[in-house]
């Protein structure tokens, strides 16, 4: 974890030495740990799984969101917009994406990742 | 509104509280406030009210509470401020508040410390607690200050006075230092619901100079009984949204007990899910701090509570209690958001653009790293890493992009509360889960870890995830302390929160710490 720290301060410009990052360390970890209840999320809270986000930009990329629910109908949950139902066509839209995915020059995950091109 | 404004010994009054507390940054010498009525004529004509150091006044500082801007002036003044001195108010001072508003104590100040009028060795609250403590010492009828994830309503609580939290949209952010752009709104303190009112009107509104702001009002048709606010057909003029609580008189209430469940579930939770991945800190570590959660919940909030449920009940109103499922994991969301934006919003104090330099760097890049290292404070330093590394490569996925899908989840249920035939209200939940905390060690009047603080910010941060509006007022003073509550809506209902404050008021008057004398009626 210490090492993660050190490539974060240095992209952070923080100008943190060796000592003021041992001292940061306990308190990053513990808020890290506490990030990590939305793990627990995953499954418990309709649409909260991952691969049913809409992200539309991340960074100076452009990423495109191939999540496996698009063309599935939406749920009849008006809160649960993305999610994917049981109608029966599920499956072939998995494999759909996945081809799709699979001519992807350049992939994070299931995404499509766009590079720059100015 | 009829008002006199007597001055007589306000000056040696304003001198010998300040001393005391600390409110101030920065004000005019109040011999020289010329109060005297002039030509425009408002509900703010002719009053004095102070601003937190994150809003720009031109011929003010703008510090933030850093050390990095300490130096900083105004080169513009914020939309909400200029319309305020345009209503004839008179801008004093500016107010301490937590570095770039990231704290709950004002402590975390990096220019001074401010006391609690009610008892100098506790904490005014924060991020906006020189705005609070400076209303409630009777310094200004009122105050500007930013919301985040709860700094105007936490500190109002610990003051004693009516905090008011916008719908996001409400009032234009444009002159507020950004901190978390998507959850941040600007604010008022103020001495009463219908002063913070009468503020709120005269701030709100479309401005061309943020594009997130809009002309939108709730009229609602469940105004209580003997009200005097504004309705539909008010002269403002603005359109109106059909809110459809139809004249019931419904609360819903999240008692303060489910708050404190909903904090050691998502503690529990974090051990459980870093000992599944098999990362981070002990599980004993975990333990110690759910202890210590667990007994964060003071008898007092409760009694206090309490009150204002029972209060609410003798003025008419039907109590429904709810939960919210999705509560545990509003805290995680709101850090990882509010520290992924503060990371890109903070990279402009760099010695170059603005803040200190040093007086000598290698390069560039040592002049950006050196003037970071030198002007921002522990607790900055800590929620820029947290927000750099969240946004990293890698790490986007189990963090950021995963707090994104939650709030939209949260934003949902709330906003689910206030629809359908048999919505309430409002729904009405404690701030803060102590009253204004110490800075000793001891049990009674000591100080809450700075991760306690965090986790503490889930009584008020899901309003900031779903861009709801709040009003904070004190229930009842318990143990000699002011004990608030709040009261969340559907958007754009700030007339209606504010007379339902104003009902619980006229019953229960705001208390006023010792010392305390009336100037501003």
């Amino acid at each position: 974890m210490l090492e993660d720290l050190k490539v974060t301060a240095h992209l952070a410009h923080l100008g943190l030495g060796e000592e003021d990052l041992q001292a940061a360390l306990p308190a990053f970890e513990q808020m890290l740990d506490y990030f990590a209840v939305m793990q627990t999320a995953d499954g418990s809270i309709p649409g909260a799984a991952a691969g049913t986000a809409d992200i539309e930009a991340v960074h100076s990329d452009l990423v495109l969101s191939i999540h496996q629910a698009k063309n599935n109908n939406v749920s009849n949950n008006p809160a649960n917009m993305n999610s994917p139902n049981n109608s029966g066509n599920h499956n072939e839209n998995i494999l759909a994406n996945n081809n799709l995915l699979n001519q992807a020059g350049e992939r994070n995950g299931n995404f499509i990742v766009v590079p720059n091109v100015l | 509104m009829s008002r006199s404004v007597d001055l007589d010994g306000f000056p040696a009054y304003f001198q010998a509280w300040e001393a005391d507390i600390g409110a101030f940054l920065e004000y005019r010498d109040p011999t020289g406030w010329e109060l005297e009525p002039k030509a425009v004529v408002s509900a703010v004509g002719d009053l004095p009210f102070a601003v937190k150091d994150n809003i720009a006044a031109s011929g003010f500082g703008l510090t933030c509470g850093s050390k990095l801007l300490a130096d900083f002036r105004a080169a513009y003044t914020a939309t909400a401020v200029r319309r305020l001195e345009a209503a004839g108010a008179k801008l004093i001072g500016k107010t301490n508040m937590d570095e770039f508003g990231m704290g709950s104590s004002t402590d975390n100040s990096a220019l001074q410390r401010t006391n609690n009028p009610w008892d100098r060795t506790r904490v005014a609250g924060g991020s906006s607690g020189g705005s609070a403590a400076a209303v409630a010492a009777g310094l200004v009828p009122f105050a500007l200050g930013s919301d985040t994830g709860g700094s105007v309503r936490q500190p109002a609580a610990f003051c004693g006075v009516v905090g008011l939290k916008p719908t996001y949209g409400a009032v234009s952010r444009f002159g507020l230092v950004a901190y978390a752009s998507s959850l941040e709104t600007i604010g008022v303190l103020a001495d009463s619901a219908r002063r913070a009112w009468d503020v709120f009107r005269i701030i709100e509104g479309e401005d061309p100079l943020d594009q997130t702001t809009l002309a939108a009002r709730v009229l609602h048709s469940g105004a209580p009984s003997g009200s005097s606010f504004g309705t539909a057909g008010d002269s403002s003029g603005k359109a109106g949204l059909s809110m459809g609580t139809g004249g019931r008189r419904i609360l819903a209430v999240l008692y303060p007990a489910s708050l404190v469940q909903a904090v050691r579930a998502a503690v529990r939770g974090a051990a459980g899910a870093v000992g599944a991945v098999g990362t981070a800190s002990e599980g004993a570590d975990s333990a110690v701090d759910e202890a210590k959660l667990v007994k964060l919940l003071e008898k007092e909030v409760l009694e206090g509570f309490s009150k204002a449920v029972e209060g609410y009940r003798a003025l008419g109103y039907q109590i429904r209690e709810l939960a919210i499922p999705s509560l545990a994991y509003s805290v995680p969301v709101y850090y990882t958001i509010a520290t992924a934006e503060a990371s890109a919003n903070l990279a402009r104090f760099d010695g170059i653009r603005y803040g200190k330099r040093p007086e000598w760097a290698e390069n560039p890049e040592d002049l950006i790293d050196k003037s970071r290292a030198m002007g921002f404070g522990p607790e900055v330093k800590l929620r820029i890493l947290l927000g750099t590394f969240v946004l990293r490569s890698g790490f986007q996925d189990r963090y950021y992009q995963r707090a994104q899908r939650l709030r939209k989840q949260i934003a949902g249920e709330f906003l689910s509360l206030f629809s359908g035939p048999e919505a309430p209200s409002a729904l009405l939940m404690p701030v803060f889960p102590t009253r204004a905390f110490g800075r000793g060690d001891g049990e009674e009047g000591g100080t809450l870890s700075s991760f306690a603080q965090k986790a503490a910010d889930l009584f008020t941060c899901t309003v900031n995830l779903a861009g709801l509006p709040a009003i904070a007022f004190p229930a009842s003073i318990e143990g000699g302390l002011p004990v608030g509550v709040q009261l969340i809506g559907s958007p754009f209902s700030e007339e209606l929160l504010c007379s339902l404050a104003e009902e619980y008021e006229a019953d229960h008057p705001i208390p006023h710490p010792e010392g305390f004398k009336p100037f501003w009626r």
